[in-house]
């Protein structure tokens, strides 16, 4: 202790020690306005972009949980809308709540399987008997039509979507309200053919095709197909088209399955005087 | 020796971004358990390095996680303590013979309860110091006991590991 210096020296290493964390403790005590923007100023823009990159991964990673809670409010939605009911009677006394009655039901799925490039594709839901789906039911993505029910186990369900040459569905032209068979041409799975629209009805490309009323598994207006050109080869009185169809197959994930619930009703109805099934 | 250097320097940005952007999002017992692996890049520093060296090296690892996540300061401080008691514990548990220089601090080199005793020396005061001065007060004392001794066990689980992955015995220099 007589001599300063070598006091110093002997303890140098705690004195240096003492010295960085005085550094340190400064910073974390007096980095709060000025002082701590100048330090992010100098390391905030790299960190910042790093931590951006870091966080657009992380939200790419959970974009399958936010498109379920979307697609679980689609439903929801759809459900609520005013095409999904009918209306009871047409004096506009209101009694309790019949006036409306709802017609349709949906129920959300989930596309495990699918195939587009054969010419008989079928398509498997993750929906089945224990959720309510049956056969006879439409199943649609947001407003377009995808193919109707064909089979269904206990949790799993087939559709014979409109990429199946088995398939085929009556189409409204919805500016002239003409009505056209469409069918699937068996190799390309955005393209379809309608058939027997009649002539003078001049459809023009980009014009829409939807479902029409006479339809047990769609409601009214769905979304088909647009039309990409008028085949030349039609005959005298009918128009052949090629159209676009309306749902891309090869992006579908999540589908709504349309339950029709007034179908068995009509069905009942109809089969008395053998009413071909639309 | 330069080649030596750069894999310091590699290791230093690379364990700080491991630390920052994967390890820190750990979430084991309601947060009781948030290892600090990033200071394994001190503890890899050779055995006779100056203490005025680590220390300084320490201060540099300390700030560059604390601009990651904004806690000026915080780590620097802990980060220097290390640098600070890293040659007092190898001096510690040094082998009968002292350090053959070309030996590196790693299981593989001077064996697994040499490394166990090194580590969990350096990493329970890290991770102590770090709880401390985060709570800056006494306050749940338990508590902030608990916490930084769960973490630092975890910590070691994590850096033992990891060396197992890292390393082939007497080769490869990560």
């Amino acid at each position: 202790m007589r001599n300063p210096v070598q006091f110093l020296l002997r303890f140098r290493y705690l004195f240096f020690f003492l010295a960085l964390q005085a550094v340190a403790f400064a910073m974390l005590l007096r980095t709060q306005g000025h002082q701590q923007s100048v330090l992010m100023a100098a390391t905030g823009d790299v960190v910042g972009s790093i931590q951006e990159r870091r966080d657009n991964i992380r939200s790419y990673l959970h974009l399958r949980e936010i498109n379920e809670d979307l697609h679980s409010q689609i439903v929801e939605m759809q459900a609520s809308l005013p095409s999904s009911f009918i209306q009871l009677t047409d004096t506009l006394t209101v009694v309790e709540d019949s006036i409306m009655r709802q017609k349709y039901g949906y129920t959300s799925a989930r596309v495990v399987n699918l195939r587009t490039n054969t010419r008989n594709n079928l398509m498997t839901l993750d929906r089945g008997l224990v959720h309510g789906i049956n056969t006879r039911m439409g199943v649609v993505s947001g407003q377009k039509v995808v193919g109707v029910i064909k089979d269904v186990s206990d949790h799993y369900a087939i559709v014979l979507p409109v990429i199946n040459t088995d398939f085929g569905l009556q189409v409204r032209h919805k500016r002239s309200g003409a009505v056209g068979n469409l069918k699937w041409t068996g190799d390309d799975p955005r393209t379809a053919v309608v058939r027997d629209i009649g002539r003078h009805v001049r459809p023009e490309p980009g014009d829409t095709l939807v479902t029409n009323a006479y339809s047990n598994y769609f409601p009214e207006n769905m979304i088909v197909a647009t039309v990409k050109q008028v085949d030349p080869r039609s005959d005298a009185n009918f128009l052949d088209l090629t159209v676009e169809l309306a749902t891309d197959f090869n992006r579908l994930e999540y589908v709504e399955v349309v339950e029709n619930m007034l179908s068995a009703e009509r069905r009942a109805l109809e089969a008395k005087y053998q009413t071909p099934e639309p | 020796m330069i080649k030596t250097i750069g894999w310091h320097v590699f290791r230093f940005v690379f364990f700080v971004f491991l630390q920052a952007l994967v390890v820190n999002n750990i979430d084991v017992a309601d947060g009781w358990v948030l290892p600090f692996i990033y200071p394994f890049a001190l503890l890899m520093l050779p055995t006779g390095s100056a203490r005025w060296l680590t220390m300084v090296l320490g201060f540099v690892l300390g700030f560059m996680l604390d601009s990651f996540t904004h806690t000026w300061g915080m780590h620097t401080s802990a980060c220097v303590l290390v640098g600070f008691l890293q040659p007092l514990v190898l001096g510690l548990i040094a082998p009968r013979e002292g350090y053959d220089p070309v030996m590196r601090p790693t299981v593989q080199d001077m064996g697994l309860n040499w490394y166990i005793a090194y580590a969990f020396l350096l990493m329970l005061p890290f991770h102590l110091w770090l709880g401390f001065v985060e709570v800056f007060s006494l306050d749940q004392f338990l508590v902030t006991l608990g916490r930084a001794g769960a973490s630092a066990v975890a910590a070691v689980l994590l850096m033992v590991l990891g060396q197992y992955l890292m390393f082939t015995p007497k080769a490869a220099s990560l």
